[in-house]
């Protein structure tokens, strides 16, 4: 099932974006959406970095946001 | 002349018609908040974070056989997505000029609206305020009436359950007091 917080994501934009970066996307996104970090936080009211990867890892370096 | 709104009846079944045709052209389900949100973070698509997100991805998956063959999304997909809004704002202006014989007039955003608040300029405002709370509480929500009522209920999802609930108790109570104030 496709992860129900995929509309709202700033990263899922990205994912859909470029053909590499679809990787993401078919492996969260349309797959473990449960595993995804950004997914888990926002089930639990965290705040998401627009750079925290679904991975838990976080993007470096990155001039602007 | 008391204005003669579409039925609510026909307007869900309307409703229900869009969410179920944007699920099966993108292949997400709906959400209106969560569109904006997407279109204001665009800002965020720059090449340093697509450079950096490259390298991320390269790091954590490899190469991809087929990784430079296309997009990763079908044009469809993300055509549909990116004209959901203008289309919604269209749609609602086409409704309002192919329906002259609905009452409404411009600005007076509906009966209620004009009764408690005469001057164009405060209904704007209020409208604008309307709006920027709607944001605050949708994206705190994790979603806004489109995502949670029509989406998340659709789906099973508990959490829109419960936002259904709270938002619909309230708007009810609400609009009930505004009314027996009011003496409609």
């Amino acid at each position: 099932m496709a992860c129900p917080k995929a509309e709202g994501c700033a990263l899922y934009e990205l994912f859909t974006s470029r053909a590499l970066l679809g990787v993401w996307k078919t492996y969260y996104c349309l797959g473990q959406h449960e595993n995804c970090e950004r997914f888990k936080r926002s089930e639990t009211g965290q705040e998401i970095d627009d750079t925290l990867l679904p991975n838990g890892q976080s993007l470096q370096p990155v001039k602007q946001r | 002349m008391e204005p003669a709104f579409i039925s609510p009846w026909l307007a869900g079944v309307l409703t229900a018609l869009v969410a179920v045709t944007y699920a099966g052209v993108t292949g997400w389900m709906l959400g209106v908040s969560g569109l904006f949100d997407a279109a204001l973070r665009r800002r965020v698509s720059n090449e340093d974070l697509l450079a950096a997100l490259e390298a991320a991805t390269l790091a954590q998956f490899g190469e991809q056989p087929g990784a430079a063959e296309g997009p990763a999304t079908a044009p469809s997909d993300r055509n549909a997505r990116r004209w959901f809004l203008p289309g919604m704002l269209l749609g609602g202006l086409a409704w309002r000029l192919l329906s002259p014989a609905t009452g409404l007039e411009w600005g007076t955003l509906g009966p209620s609206m004009s009764l408690w608040l005469p001057s164009l300029g405060a209904r704007v405002g209020v409208l604008f305020g309307s709006g920027v709370l709607l944001g605050f509480g949708a994206r705190m929500a994790g979603g806004c009436t489109s995502g949670h009522g029509l989406s998340g209920v659709a789906t099973g999802q508990r959490g829109s359950f419960v936002s259904v609930a709270v938002f619909w108790t309230v708007a009810t109570a609400l609009s009930a007091v505004m009314n027996r104030v009011a003496g409609r």
